[in-house]
């Protein structure tokens, strides 16, 4: 157990790879999973606890939903604590996303209303989700491939007030920003002055791919170029921050995995 | 159910990604987010019921995800849970009715995602059984650790199950009269473990899993087989770590 995850790299650790992590103990800062693929125990969750000793553990959700007008599900919240209780993890954190409404789930990432009646409901349902755990979260912005047509602020405000409502911490998703600047023509510049630099909990960076014309975040690709230059753009505002590898569907070797978490390391240390 | 307009713009643009409506949201857009609805689901499908697939092989399987997830939405937002009604579905679908077994096949495979996904049990203690008194043992019951199962079919499920693993014979067949099987499903150091023990076994371990008495069990056993033999089951039963608790009456 560790207090907080190290200004450090570390990979977003799936299936293929457990077992050659649990052999070879790879030289990583930090390790992170998917919360709901250790729930209710098993021998997923024993395996997790040895990870735990030996990396420091950030638990990732993609269920919970808190971006959802109807409050997150109490059950899927008493599975997480008991995880977390069982882990004792150095970070837990969620998307600020829509999933369900009315009992069905999308199980997607999806975009929320950002409206001032909106945040009323999503910081009700972080407080909650806080309550519950016993410990702050945090929140990170989306890809989106569409928008709420009524929006009265930018998902980077609505973050912000979150922040100030609740005290939760942002996870920021810097292929997420590049994807939505390409997409939705979202201003970077004026996200990143949005955010609260105190707040920054975590980086995430990851690989999109291209459909009709639109930037997909797939997590498919090593990180592009352009991303890495935001990345370095986002340092040089925010600090060296614990930033994570992430990629889902056609996973690499481990040692690719590694390697990409030795290049973002170094643009740490060339922030320090 | 709020009526504000932004918790109607979220239902509604889950009701457009399920396909139950199409409200004019962007296009290009909506096509992102229903196909990552559709292949996410389609895709928990395949991982939970690779035997069905391996059966029925890519391409029908492929057409059966499609119309089970058609008709059937996620419940929850953990995607372990979804899948569960897939067996009742195939023995209700009409393309799959020449392959009778595959509803059973799926109800099998369904048992083993829920065990492997199942909570801890804590081991019984190794003296549980000395603190109990004489007359305790025939009114006796048990509470499984959980994800063990017991699952009677017509058809010899558990033997295709078993065909299906890795390791299993290349030549194996199974003929049409190759009869049911009872099949034990249980979690046992990690792994999930799939197993067709005898009639008169199976039958007092789906006694004892349906909450019957050790003495109900034990009888059902030797209707079966006068030769069943209670402390080899029992034994077995604990040695495997499949007893949660002792349920005194």
């Amino acid at each position: 157990m560790t207090a907080s995850l190290p200004s450090r790299a570390g990979i977003g650790l799936r299936a293929p790879h457990y077992r050659a992590v649990l052999d070879d103990s790879p030289e990583l800062g930090w390790i992170e999973v998917h919360s709901e693929n250790f729930f209710d125990g098993g021998a997923p969750l024993a395996m997790l606890q040895t990870l735990a000793e030996r990396y420091p553990l950030s638990l990732h959700g993609v269920g919970l939903g808190l971006g959802s007008f109807d409050p997150p599900d109490a059950e899927h919240l008493a599975r997480l604590k008991a995880l977390v209780d069982a882990t004792r993890p150095a970070a837990v954190s969620e998307h600020l996303c829509l999933n369900h409404a009315g009992g069905r789930y999308a199980n997607d990432l999806l975009p929320l209303p950002y409206t001032a009646a909106m945040l009323d409901a999503v910081a009700g349902h972080v407080a909650r989700a806080q309550d519950a755990l016993g410990r702050r979260l945090l929140l990170e912005n989306l890809s989106s491939y569409l928008a709420y047509p009524a929006n009265e602020m930018g998902e980077a405000d609505f973050l912000a007030e979150l922040v100030r409502r609740t005290g939760c911490g942002v996870l920021l998703d810097v292929n997420n920003l590049y994807v939505n600047q390409r997409n939705l023509h979202v201003d970077v510049a004026a996200f990143l002055a949005a955010l609260p630099a105190d707040a920054i909990g975590e980086i995430h960076l990851a690989g999109f791919s291209e459909r009709d014309g639109l930037l997909i975040d797939t997590h498919s690709q090593p990180v592009h170029a352009p991303v890495w230059a935001l990345y370095e753009q986002v340092l040089a505002r925010f600090g060296p921050r614990p930033t994570l590898i992430e990629w889902d569907i056609d996973i690499p070797p481990l040692s690719t995995l590694v390697a990409e978490a030795a290049r973002a390391d170094a643009c740490l240390e060339a922030v320090r | 159910m709020n009526d504000s307009p932004e918790a109607r713009w979220q239902a509604a643009l889950i009701a457009a990604i399920e396909g139950r409506a199409d409200d004019g949201f962007d296009a290009r857009g909506l096509a992102v987010y229903r196909n990552n609805y559709r292949v996410g689901l389609a895709d928990t499908l395949a991982y939970v019921y690779p035997v069905v697939k391996a059966l029925v092989g890519d391409d029908f399987f492929a057409g059966l995800a499609r119309e089970y997830v058609g008709r059937t939405p996620s419940r929850s937002g953990d995607l372990h849970r979804y899948g569960d009604a897939f067996g009742d579905f195939l023995a209700g679908f009409e393309p799959a009715r020449a392959l009778p077994y595959l509803a059973d096949t799926a109800r099998l495979e369904w048992l083993v995602h829920r065990a492997y996904y199942a909570p801890d049990a804590a081991p019984l203690a190794p003296d549980a059984f000395a603190a109990l008194a004489e007359a305790d043992w025939p009114r006796l019951r048990f509470a499984l650790a959980p994800g063990v199962a017991v699952f009677s079919s017509p058809y010899p499920v558990g033997r295709l199950w078993l065909y299906h693993q890795p390791g299993a014979p290349a030549d194996w067949r199974l003929e049409p009269d190759a009869g049911g099987d009872t099949v034990r499903v249980a979690r046992r150091a990690g792994r999930v473990e799939v197993g067709v023990p005898a009639p008169a076994d199976a039958a007092w371990l789906a006694a004892l899993a349906a909450g019957d008495t050790l003495e109900a069990a034990t009888d059902a056993a030797l209707d079966i087989d006068a030769g069943f033999d209670l402390e080899a089951a029992l034994v077995g039963l604990l040695r495997d770590g499949l007893i949660a608790r002792l349920l005194v009456p």
